[in-house]
């Protein structure tokens, strides 16, 4: 490992899209399952994570050198997550959601999860399922009856202007 | 998982959906119960998965249009939670609204049958927020909050916690404690501290009746910060605090005495006081106590004296507010030499000095021989402050009070705020200001050269408002002021 060497250690991880990706290990061991096949010794030769893709991949890699750069400060690296998330769409998010996963990062995913729900907050329920590409399956009558069940949740929430 | 879908991007029905059931429970996590509830509606699949998320989240004031059902819904999901036997690990609830929709009475109640039924449920964090915010003086009963054993986080206000002290608080999770306008007898206070091995904060305001505060190092391995205020320390009892936890990383405290019992915090980020009065065993109370602090960041004193205590910042703000009394106008020498050495503390850090000169009498100062004293006993060279502002109630006074200034520090910018005593018209102003620059040139000419050598230039600018951060509190109000504020900037070779 990177210690004995004094040299930092690189990994090369490849996407489930044939993508390859160079990253620094120490900041690669954020991800649990990455650490793990490092300390099992599978991290020789290249690093394939089946479930997620390059675009995403390469999204993540920029916030494990983003936030090891950062010294042991919570504060600073709660304002470098809240930073990095500004600008993603949903999209990415629900791709990120399921990379921190798969990746086992606890701290990513509870930041992604954190901006899902922040932005699903004050949403309608049209809004929402555009936005995560949920499909209705509800009879007209049938959400009437869910709505009417929860009538209370939708006082001061934004109307929907589709359904 | 779902490969081939990904690859078709704008196909990605539900992908939400597609996610692991914790997944979702951890996005549900974040959201208030409403919020929570209403996922319901997004589709069939969607319908349940709110109704065994692992925690509860309930905030009144997010209880929008129901508020008179908060309590019975919160008691409802308690029920069904327990009656389904699910997974409930942790419990937030926020209490913030006037008695208007339910009484205390059914408050207290209520929590008294929920506490028990929480912690059989096997919860493991509980945060409590009660904040009644409109009833002041209608304090309410919460002893049943000491036995709340899983609480991680327990914030009150307004509430009493009984005059008993329990024979044993469970808090053996707490992390966070802040109380204010609590009645919370002092044993009581001091059994929660001394059993709450993992408390990283805590933050007590106006808790009538806790006169003492005691932190031990050996208690309170994790504590980060400490807050303590007293918004009517003239009008109650002496209160006093010891301190000896040098891990701790922010120290806030107004209207007490102080006791620091270890003088080195290397964590220390910020110290704030405010009316205080610092109490020493090691040094004599006319000297200036100094910690040891060397990553301050942000020190801040408030109060009518000089300070008896300063850190040692090397770098970051250090914003000093104080007076110039009789008492200090009457040995105006020992009074700046006080403040020298302050200042040479304190000099590695930005400076702001913010000074109200109180006394009617003139102050008197020989500066030749001030300037002896500091080069002598110091051996240091004047300080820079950043910002000096400074209230004077007569004119006439100004150059006597700067030449001790300039004895002893190099302001970079004066906010004359003298020159707005009484009289607003924009002319008038300009030619006090005028009167003054003359005074000080003719001071340059004239005066001591150690003090005035190295100011090479003097300019005024416009009063930024965005620079003062509203520091003028004095003057806030009046209209058209900020167009005659003005800085001196002073340029020093």
């Amino acid at each position: 490992m990177a210690a004995e060497t004094g040299t930092p250690t690189t990994l090369t991880l490849k996407s489930n899209d044939d993508e390859l990706f160079s990253v620094a290990e120490s900041a690669a061991i954020l991800s649990v399952t990455i650490r793990n096949m490092v300390e099992d010794g599978c991290a020789g030769g290249v690093i394939p994570l089946d479930n997620v893709d390059g675009k995403t991949l390469a999204s993540v890699i920029t916030y494990m050198n983003g936030i090891s750069a950062i010294p042991a400060d919570e504060e600073k690296k709660k304002s470098y997550r809240d930073k990095f998330l500004s600008d993603k769409d949903f999209e990415t998010l629900a791709d990120m959601v399921l990379a921190a996963n798969y990746l086992n990062m606890s701290c990513l995913m509870d930041a992604v999860s954190a901006k899902i729900a922040q932005v699903m907050e004050k949403k309608s329920v049209g809004w929402v399922r555009r936005k995560f590409g949920i499909e209705n399956d509800y009879t007209p009558e049938e959400e009437a009856a869910v709505k009417e069940e929860h009538k209370w949740t939708f006082e001061g929430v934004e109307t929907d202007d589709d359904n | 998982m779902k490969k081939a879908k990904r690859e078709h991007g704008s196909n990605s029905n539900d992908r939400l959906l597609d996610l692991p059931k914790d997944i979702l429970h951890r996005i549900l996590y974040f959201l208030y119960q409403e919020a929570a509830v209403r996922t319901s509606v997004l589709s069939k699949s969607w319908r349940y998965i709110w109704c065994t998320r692992p925690n509860l989240y309930f905030a009144d004031n997010d209880f929008k249009g129901n508020e008179h059902n908060f309590l019975l819904t919160v008691d409802n999901t308690l029920q069904r939670y327990r009656d389904q036997n699910l997974c409930l690990e942790e419990f937030d609830l926020h209490i913030s609204m006037p008695c208007k929709y339910y009484s205390d009475h059914e408050l207290v109640s209520l929590l008294e049958k929920w506490v028990p039924l929480l912690t059989s449920m096997g919860v493991k964090e509980f945060y409590f927020a009660i904040i009644l915010k409109d009833s002041v003086g209608v304090i309410i009963d919460l002893p049943v909050i000491l036995k709340a054993e899983p609480l991680r986080i327990l914030c009150l206000y307004n509430c009493n916690l009984g005059r008993c002290t329990p024979e044993n608080i469970p808090f053996v999770r707490l992390q966070e404690l802040e109380l204010i306008n609590v009645l919370i007898e002092k044993e009581t206070l001091h059994k929660i501290i001394t059993s709450c091995p993992l408390l990283t904060r805590l933050s007590l305001e106006d808790c009538e009746g806790l006169k003492t505060v005691k932190l031990e190092k050996k208690l309170h391995k994790y504590l980060k910060h400490f807050s303590f205020m007293k918004h009517d320390a003239h009008k109650t009892e002496e209160c006093s605090i010891e301190i000896d936890v040098p891990t701790l990383e922010t120290i806030s405290i107004s209207g007490s005495k102080i006791l620091f019992q270890c003088h080195k915090f290397c964590n220390l980020k910020s110290l704030s006081l405010f009316e205080v009065e610092i109490c020493s065993n090691s040094i004599e109370q006319s000297q200036l106590l100094c910690i040891d602090t060397p990553n301050v960041e942000f020190f801040d004193y408030w109060e009518p004296v000089i300070p008896s205590i300063c850190c040692t910042p090397t770098s970051g703000r250090s914003n000093l507010r104080f007076h110039m009394r009789d008492d200090d106008v009457d040995d105006a020498r020992s009074w700046f030499l006080r403040l020298s050495k302050l200042l040479q503390a304190l000099r590695r850090s930005e400076i702001s000095l913010n000074i109200f000169h109180r006394s009617f009498e003139d102050v008197h100062i020989d500066e030749d021989d001030l300037v002896r004293d500091i080069m002598i006993n110091g051996g240091n060279k004047p300080v820079t402050v950043e910002n000096l502002e400074f209230n004077i109630s007569h004119m006439s006074r100004v150059p006597y009070v700067l030449n001790g200034f300039f004895g002893i520090c190099r302001p970079r910018n004066i906010t004359p705020i003298w020159l707005w005593q009484g009289d607003w018209k924009r002319e008038k102003l300009l030619r006090k200001l005028d009167d003054f620059l003359c005074n000080i040139e003719k001071m340059k000419a004239s005066g001591n050269r150690e003090i005035w050598q190295d100011l090479e230039d003097l300019t005024v600018q416009e009063f930024d408002e965005s620079r003062q951060n509203g520091n003028l509190y004095a003057w806030r109000g009046f209209q058209n002021l900020h167009y005659c504020r003005a800085l001196i900037v002073f340029g020093f070779n």
